[in-house]
């Protein structure tokens, strides 16, 4: 597994542990000591939020494979990993994720493409699903989430993919597109493996989730 | 309820007045209309529409003046039930009441950052209420003093909906998390939260009698609250065909409309849906022309009902042509 980079507040407390920082004490003030570390505790921003949508529905299963044999679809994997601001993995997450189906629908009676999934103790989630369908009113592909944790407020927001036809092969140019898009972070880059089964779609989309 | 208009005339809007494809009549407007209201004596309807509120004489279609502002003025708007008084929020964030006889001054009562295209806005003659979809945040003010009353935290989700009681004592907003909170007016405090729906609220109406509140949303289904006990009282026996997104009961408390449609989705059914809302009965239905989030108002004199559905026109229907 591929080590996590240092945060700016680790290599800070690497720093005076090892008493490096000690021998340039004399020159730096405190208040330039304040700073780096006030600049270690926002190691990594916050995601960018995005509305709820009118389609949320409480009460969700906790399951890891929302797409069954024979649903119509591109095949996806999501993954990801739930982070706070000073950039450690948030282990009592909640991710809750849903979206419309390969028609571009969502299930309001049951819980199709629904799940309310519990990252584990490194804060890594991952879901099976389809690559979501169009519709009009919002016609950029996306998965809403909405993930909770004790201490932190909540966040709402949504991934988008990089192949979708919406942002005309350039999602730098074209991410604000008709205004569906606010931040062109959230369009992830859609890697192609090939199972068993046959090809899969896979995106990765961390958490980061601000203190309350 | 009473409802009175005032009609300012800052421009004339060009009209026509022409037959609906599904047995109505439709005003044309020349600009999308997203909200719709009669006045007291049912002869005139109002239309939001970006860049200002038009207002139509039904029986004829032809406008009866407008009060327009700058286009920076567009969603985020509100008009008090009794038509006196309109609200607006910004592109920078302030907050506005006009005057409805003396449009063109408006009152700056305060300011919040956010974008109006993210904020809903609720008025009653004395209240102005408006939840922002970013900060989350509610607010009221009082339109005359512009004293803030309270701003308190909404939770997870967006408003997705405001409603008044009568007697302007509660405020009852439907959140994206599914819950149903009611405010004290006087002071913010909550007074009840619903949380035993699963699906998002997207309409909500006191009775006129403010005995019970009565919501309709995502799962279809028309609920009627207790406002003494918070409890769920009565559930109509039958949902609406769609998702609802708007109702409207008459002043008389007799007949109940709701409108939907699977929001956004192409070739997918929308309808308007008459009720009995004493027995919670269907008395008739009729399909829409587009699935986009309507709005819908009964006439005082229960003879007619509006529908504004983003289209650059409104439709009006007699309430007898839509019974069964």
């Amino acid at each position: 597994m591929k080590a996590r980079p240092m945060t700016r507040r680790e290599m800070i407390e690497n720093c005076i542990v090892k008493g490096t920082l000690l021998a340039g004490a004399a020159t730096v003030s405190q208040t330039k000591l304040l700073g780096a570390w006030q600049a270690g505790e926002q190691a990594m921003r916050p995601t960018p939020t995005e509305v709820l949508g009118p389609f949320f529905k409480r009460g969700a299963p906790n399951v890891q494979v929302l797409r069954q044999p024979g649903d119509p679809g591109f095949p996806l994997q999501v993954t990801g990993q739930v982070w706070n601001t000073r950039g450690e993995v948030i282990p009592d997450a909640r991710v809750e994720v849903w979206q419309a189906d390969f028609f571009g629908a969502y299930d309001l009676e049951g819980y199709r493409y629904r799940a309310n999934v519990r990252p584990g103790p490194d804060g890594r989630y991952a879901i099976e699903t389809i690559v979501p369908g169009h519709y009009d009113a919002r016609p950029a592909q996306h998965i809403h989430y909405l993930v909770t944790a004790p201490g932190h407020r909540a966040l709402i927001t949504q991934a988008y993919f990089a192949t979708d036809p919406f942002f005309d092969g350039d999602p730098d140019k074209y991410f604000a597109k008709g205004g569906v898009v606010q931040n062109r972070e959230l369009v992830r880059p859609v890697t192609l493996y090939e199972s068993a089964t046959g090809g899969v779609a896979k995106i990765t989309f961390d958490l980061v989730l601000e203190g309350a | 309820m009473n409802r009175h208009v005032v009609v300012a005339l800052a421009c004339a809007v060009g009209v026509a007045f022409g037959q609906a494809p599904n047995g109505g009549s439709v005003i044309e407007t020349g600009r999308p209309v997203v909200r719709v209201l009669f006045s007291s004596d049912s002869r005139a309807v109002a239309g939001f529409m970006p860049g200002g509120i038009g207002f139509w004489d039904v029986a004829s279609g032809n406008s009866r003046g407008a009060v327009s502002w700058e286009d920076r003025y567009t969603p985020g708007i509100a008009i008090g039930t009794s038509l006196d008084r309109i609200a607006a929020v910004g592109d920078d964030g302030t907050v506005s009441v006009w005057k409805a006889a003396d449009a063109g001054t408006p009152n700056a009562i305060g300011r919040v950052d956010t974008s109006p295209a993210v904020s809903i806005l609720s008025l009653d003659g004395a209240l102005l209420a408006h939840a922002d979809h970013q900060e989350r945040r509610l607010r009221l003010w009082d339109t005359s003093s512009g004293r803030l009353r309270f701003a308190v935290d909404t939770g997870i989700g967006h408003t997705a909906a405001l409603a008044f009681s009568p007697d302007g004592s509660l405020l009852a907003g439907a959140n994206g998390d599914t819950g149903l909170y009611v405010w004290r007016t006087e002071d913010g405090r909550v007074e009840r939260v619903i949380d035993d729906l699963h699906l998002v609220t997207s309409a909500l109406e006191f009775t006129p009698d403010g005995a019970f509140l009565i919501s309709g949303g995502v799962d279809r289904n028309i609920y009627v609250w207790d406002t003494k006990t918070w409890r769920r009282t009565r559930q109509f026996g039958q949902p609406h065909p769609e998702p609802i997104w708007a109702l409207d009961l008459s002043p008389d408390g007799r007949l109940l409309v709701t409108a939907g449609g699977l929001d956004g989705v192409p070739n997918t059914p929308a309808h308007l849906v008459l009720w009995n809302f004493e027995s919670g009965t269907e008395l008739g239905r009729l399909r829409l022309t587009r699935t986009a989030t309507p709005s819908v108002a009964l006439s005082p004199d229960g003879a007619l009902v509006a529908v504004a559905n983003g289209e650059n026109m409104i439709h009006l229907w007699r309430i007898s042509d839509l019974r069964r």
